[in-house]
């Protein structure tokens, strides 16, 4: 199938209703259930959840790399106007790297450890491309100096275990972005790097992708990072989207309870001294799930109709909404 | 080869024997039961490495079939005194490699049988060192004086192989041990002849290649004085393990295969294209008993040794079914013994009396000697030396614990068994002897005589054994050098053995051949495999 | 890496040193050799002579002595049996077992550890349980049993092979090989295949666990996400992870079968080293014995260090010198 001309007001990631499941012994447990969320060219998007919202699947579900025993049984992601979901394999895979690429959280157990760096990077090219291995070579190069890594070429021979945690995910970016994809997947990239390092790392690919024009889908539990980052934040509880908007709207006024109680135990967000605030309990469990709105047992806006209907998404205008029945109040713009 | 390969190889040999007489351009390919040690024929009294020198060198003279002494390099011999031989020599002999054959080669071949400092002691020198000296009338006869009489000096003679002297330097050559014989070179080692550049003998084939594990390739030796042999090449391939042997011998590799086990004959039985032979030999199955008074494996109530009692010996063989062991363990490729040689060879006893199997009558005699509840012995055998050795042993036990003698059997490896018998260590044991002489003196001298070491006699008389009455007997015999004479003394020695039973025989083993159809072997009884007497009859 | 191979040069010394010890006065200690050599009518003064020939009529620590002493100038001992120096009997053999064991083994990689990945890649599906059933088969049915009945198929019954014995050689630095002629790889097919079977299970079963567990790993869904296709994931990414046990198992089966593939030598005739062995243990012929072990030994000290110089290449985060090895 063709791809269709790009199209500047459509969006270039469209996904409408995807369910993911994992089967257990016990049956079918969604992990991604029925989520919709568009991305368009440029933007960065922000994911946020907690662990077991289901984020990492959603990311995964994207790309088609879902292994057994989860499995992707409704949905359409419409990339570029294609569905992804239908491609035959080898179209998917020739899609992967080039025009979407992704980040994985931890570059020590996502690179191979006895293969060099400048190889791993270099199959990222020629896999795609019929670029002999010298330019590919260059193009490697190049791309660790974008990233800020000295003496590249050196750096292209030595093996993973050589590199610092930060310097690994900088090699990250830099193979992400070699083939100068439409859009980079990044899940949870800075996690498990120092807090210094963080920032810089958030700020790099900040300016990458503005320089770009790639867009970035940044999934994260941390609403502090991507509050810095993202255009739109999509917050994501037990499988589903529970609010989503731009990020000045989800960031300054709230209306999901859940997206509220973020907000309040982000140490940046909030005003020194202020106490912060912990949800209390925990998500429950894929197996355990609550019938009606997942969140009412933790909510502190509860009500009755909480526990028969699963509430639906509304909002004001198309990009805004949230999934509650009993929302927080509006808050004018602080 | 496949049946259609044959056919075609059939009518090849045909058109060309009858062009050439009965010497064909056939290959003829054996599988051993074990290696030759070496080519050099004098380093190790092996069979193996006797039938291997059996073709390459000859003696002075050879032993046929039945191990019976025949002219070889000597045409006659007459003994002229009872340490006086004189030996005609064949004058029509050359060497492989051209040369003459004359008595000077055989001076230094015996010279080298002394001289040979690489060789394991006391191979092939016993008849040597009792030469006194040795005279060349002429190129082609010479006389012996021995030290001692020795009645079998021909047939001790025709076990030393004769080497050419060209392959040392040498002056005049003598027998004169203590000036080297009149070599002034340096005598051959072992080493020399494997890798056949000594390696020239008179015999009807030479040595082409000789590789250890691998094989050795013998090559018509053109210049023969004797009957051509019928194969222009002989492949021996060593092949110790029974199962692949046999399995070479069905898928074609082998044309003959040494010693199959008995019990995979029926596989050849019934086919067409592979027969066999079963040849009776010289080596005899027997026990041996201790006469010590304080027997280290002997437990008897009131702590005598049985075995010195004659009634509890004749006893014992009497417990013994030697017919079932031979038809149900030995598959028939055995004869019950009923002396210490087959019968029909030299000094064995004419229709001897089988020996009875009658356990009752063992019972009594136990008895008798004072043992009506039996008591009890441990039997020591080997599990790896002789065909189905354990078996017969369990056997043997059984039927003594029948009638009363508890016996626990013992079977070991011989590389221990050996050591521990020569150091007298077991009461009762059970062993295997051939004669490389083919007559009766070989057992009995080494056996049964009291040990008397400075005369060579009685040296594996483990058991003590001491009859006065027989070591008078044997002495005489074996000095005597009437032939007639001599028989007569030593079927009596054997007789005086029989009946006091210090040693009990069980069985004659008996040597088994198989080949592809085609062709002929009648075995040997000293069990070499001779190619030239295998005959193809197509 | 110099000083990695030095050090480990004069461990090997030691090494050597210990083992002579231990087997020397293990052997020396057992049976009595001339018994087994001499004939029995042989006389007391004889075997005199042969006793002091051979150095047995010394203690048993000053025949280690002079052993030593004969060691330091490169002899290792005269056969009993054979009458030749003990090391010349071994190396004579040792072209056939080498050429033996090499083709078993590269046999064994070359089908196991395909067929291991194949199993390893699609764990449940029927293939992969066929094919690690089979392996069972290769490393528990006896050895003997096997190797007479691929003589039986192959050479009795098919006529395709010859049943024992090494074939025609050529000489190739002087040294006598049999794959150079056709008659050679006839010969060296059946025992070669009988040798590689328990090593081919053992590398199938190693290669199956190990691709089972490397395609799970992070760096290969890392890889699928670059878009890389199955194909270099595979041969790229999953076999250099796998190597290092495999590596290690040959590095270690080739010692052990270069001195003691008795079992396939003896039934197929093959005049390699293994047979040797066993015979001079059972012949009581010392030197022998004594000598194999220590060529033995050096061989597997010698594959030992070339393994873990393998390692450090294969993987890039083994360090040498830290004397970790």
């Amino acid at each position: 199938m063709t791809p269709l001309p790009a199209d500047p007001s459509r969006p270039l990631l469209e996904v409408r209703g995807l369910r993911t499941v994992f089967h257990t012994l016990a049956g079918a447990y969604p992990a991604v259930d029925g989520v919709d969320l568009s991305i368009a060219r440029g933007e960065v998007v922000g994911l946020v959840g907690e662990s077991g919202s289901g984020k990492s699947v959603t990311g995964f579900s994207l790309m088609r790399l879902v292994d057994p025993p989860g499995e992707i049984v409704a949905g359409e992601v419409l990339f570029e106007g294609r569905d992804l979901l239908s491609l035959p394999e080898s179209e998917m895979r020739a899609i992967r790297g080039d025009r979407i690429a992704m980040i994985f959280q931890d570059p020590l157990m996502t690179l191979n450890p006895v293969l060099t760096i400048g190889e791993q990077m270099i199959e990222a090219v020629t896999e795609h491309h019929g670029v002999g291995e010298r330019a590919a070579r260059a193009r490697a190069v190049e791309a660790l100096g974008q990233v800020g890594i000295a003496s590249a070429a050196e750096r292209l021979r030595q093996y993973p275990h050589e590199f610092s945690g930060g310097m690994r995910q900088r090699v990250a970016i830099a193979t992400a972005m070699l083939n100068e994809p439409d859009l980079i997947i990044a899940d949870e990239p800075t996690t498990a790097l120092d807090v210094t390092i963080q920032g810089q790392i958030l700020h790099e690919m900040q300016t990458l992708c503005e320089a770009s024009g790639t867009a970035l889908l940044w999934i994260t539990h941390d609403l502090g990072v991507v509050a810095e980052l993202a255009d739109r934040i999509c917050v994501m509880y037990s499988g589903r989207i529970v609010e989503t908007g731009s990020a000045d709207a989800v960031l300054d006024a709230p209306r999901h309870p859940y997206t509220a109680g973020l907000l309040g135990s982000v140490p940046s967000v909030n005003a020194p001294g202020t106490r912060l605030h912990q949800i209390d309990g925990a998500a429950p469990p894929l197996s355990a799930r609550p019938t009606g709105c997942p969140f009412r047992t933790r909510c502190g806006n509860v009500l009755p109709v909480c526990a028969e209907i699963d509430p639906p998404l509304v909002g004001p205008v198309p990009g805004r909404g949230w999934r509650c029945h009993n929302p927080m109040p509006e808050r004018d713009a602080a | 080869m496949t049946p259609h390969m044959r056919r075609g190889r059939l009518l090849g040999a045909l058109a060309f024997t009858l062009l050439a007489g009965t010497a064909s351009a056939e290959d003829l390919t054996i599988a051993l039961s074990s290696e030759p040690t070496a080519v050099d024929p004098h380093y190790h009294d092996l069979s193996s490495n006797n039938a291997l020198t059996m073709h390459v060198f000859d003696a002075l003279l050879t032993t046929d079939a039945q191990q019976k002494v025949q002219p070889n390099l000597a045409t006659r011999w007459t003994n002229e005194g009872p340490t006086t031989w004189r030996f005609e020599l064949r004058d029509d002999v050359v060497f492989s490699d051209g040369t003459p054959f004359t008595a000077e080669d055989v001076i230094f071949s015996y010279c080298r049988v002394l001289n040979n400092e690489t060789a394991v002691s006391g191979s092939f020198d016993e008849a040597i060192k009792n030469m006194a000296s040795i005279e060349t009338p002429d190129d082609h006869t010479l006389v012996f004086e021995t030290n001692e009489p020795d009645p079998l000096l021909p047939i001790r003679l025709a076990q030393i192989a004769i080497i050419s002297d060209e392959i040392v330097e040498h002056g005049e050559i003598s027998f004169d041990p203590e000036s080297a014989c009149g070599v002034t070179g340096a005598w051959p080692t072992v080493n020399d002849f494997n890798d056949g550049s000594v390696a020239v003998g008179t015999g009807p084939y030479a040595i082409e290649s000789y590789v250890k594990g691998s094989g050795i390739d013998l090559v018509r030796n053109e210049r023969y004085f004797g009957e051509t042999p019928e194969w222009e090449r002989v492949s021996f391939k060593p092949v110790p393990n029974a199962g692949p042997r046999l399995a070479g011998l069905l898928s074609g590799d082998y044309d003959v295969i040494e010693n199959p086990a008995a019990r995979d004959l029926s596989r050849i039985e019934g086919s067409d294209d592979y027969e066999y032979v079963i040849t009776p030999s010289s080596r005899v199955i027997y026990l041996q008993l201790d006469m010590r008074d304080d027997s280290p494996f002997v437990d008897a109530p009131d702590g005598s040794n049985p075995f010195q009692d004659v009634r509890v010996r004749r006893a014992m063989s009497m417990a013994i079914d030697r017919e079932a062991i031979v038809e149900r363990i030995m598959d028939d490729a055995a004869a019950p013994a009923n002396q210490f040689l087959p019968a029909g060879m030299f000094g064995t006893i004419a229709d001897a009396p089988a020996l009875e199997y009658d356990p009752e009558r063992a019972r009594e005699l136990l008895a008798e000697a004072g043992y009506p509840d039996g008591f009890s012995v441990t039997f020591h055998a080997t599990n790896d030396r002789y065909i189905n050795d354990a078996q017969v042993a369990q056997a043997v036990a059984q039927f003594f614990t029948r009638i009363g003698i508890e016996t626990e059997l013992d079977a070991m490896t011989r590389s221990i068994f050996f050591s521990r018998r020569s150091g007298r260590e077991f009461s009762l044991s059970m062993g295997g002897w051939g004669s490389d002489t083919g007559e009766a003196s070989s057992f009995l001298r080494q056996w049964v005589p009291t040990t008397d070491d400075v005369a060579g006699l009685g040296g594996s008389n483990y058991g003590g054994w001491s009859d006065p009455e027989f070591d008078v007997v044997l002495r005489e015999a074996i000095a005597t050098m009437d032939d007639a004479e001599r028989e007569a003394l030593l079927q009596q020695a054997g007789a005086r053995v029989l009946e006091q039973m210090p040693y009990i025989p069980l069985h004659y083993e008996s040597t088994i051949w198989a080949f592809r159809s085609g062709l002929d072997y009648q075995g040997r009884a000293d069990q070499y495999t001779l190619a030239t007497a295998i005959t193809s009859d197509e | 890496m110099t000083l990695f191979i030095l050090r480990r040069a004069i461990q090997s010394v030691f090494v050597l040193l210990a083992v002579s010890i231990v087997v020397f006065f293990a052997v020396y200690a057992i049976g009595d050799p001339v018994e087994l050599l001499v004939s029995p009518d042989t006389s007391a003064a004889e075997r005199e002579v042969m006793i002091r020939r051979l150095g047995l009529d010394l203690p048993i620590w000053r025949q280690y002595l002079v052993f030593l002493g004969n060691l330091a100038q490169g002899d290792l001992g005269t056969s009993f049996v054979h009458g030749v120096p003990a090391v010349e009997l071994i190396l004579q053999r040792l072209p056939a077992t080498l050429e033996l064991v090499v083709l078993s083994l590269v046999i064994a990689v070359s089908i196991g550890l395909p067929l291991g990945m194949i199993a390893g890649l699609a764990p449940e599906t029927r293939t992969a349980r066929t094919i690690m059933t089979g392996s069972i088969f290769g490393y528990s049915l006896p050895a003997f049993w096997q190797g007479m009945m691929l003589i039986f198929v192959f050479a009795v019954f098919l006529n395709w092979a010859p049943a024992a014995g090494r074939g025609d050689t050529v000489s190739l630095l002087g040294i006598e090989v049999s794959f150079l002629t056709a008659d050679g790889w006839s010969h060296l097919i059946l025992p070669a295949i009988n040798l590689a079977l328990p090593n081919l299970a053992l590398v199938l079963r190693l290669a199956a666990s190990g691709t089972a567990e490397a395609r799970l790993q992070d760096y290969v869904k890392y890889a699928r996400a670059k878009g890389v296709r199955r194909g270099r994931i595979v041969r790229r990414h999953i076999l250099r992870n796998i190597l290092v046990p495999v590596v290690t198992v040959i590095g270690v089966e080739f010692g052990s079968l270069i001195a003691y593939s008795t079992i396939t030598e003896t039934v197929f005739a093959w005049p390699g080293m293994g047979k040797l062995l066993i015979d001079s243990v059972y012949q009581l012929d010392r030197p022998v014995v004594v000598a194999y072990v220590m060529i033995a030994t050096f061989i597997f000290v010698s594959v030992n260090l070339l393994v873990d110089l393998a390692y450090a290449v294969l993987d890039p985060r083994v360090e040498l010198e830290k004397g970790a090895s």
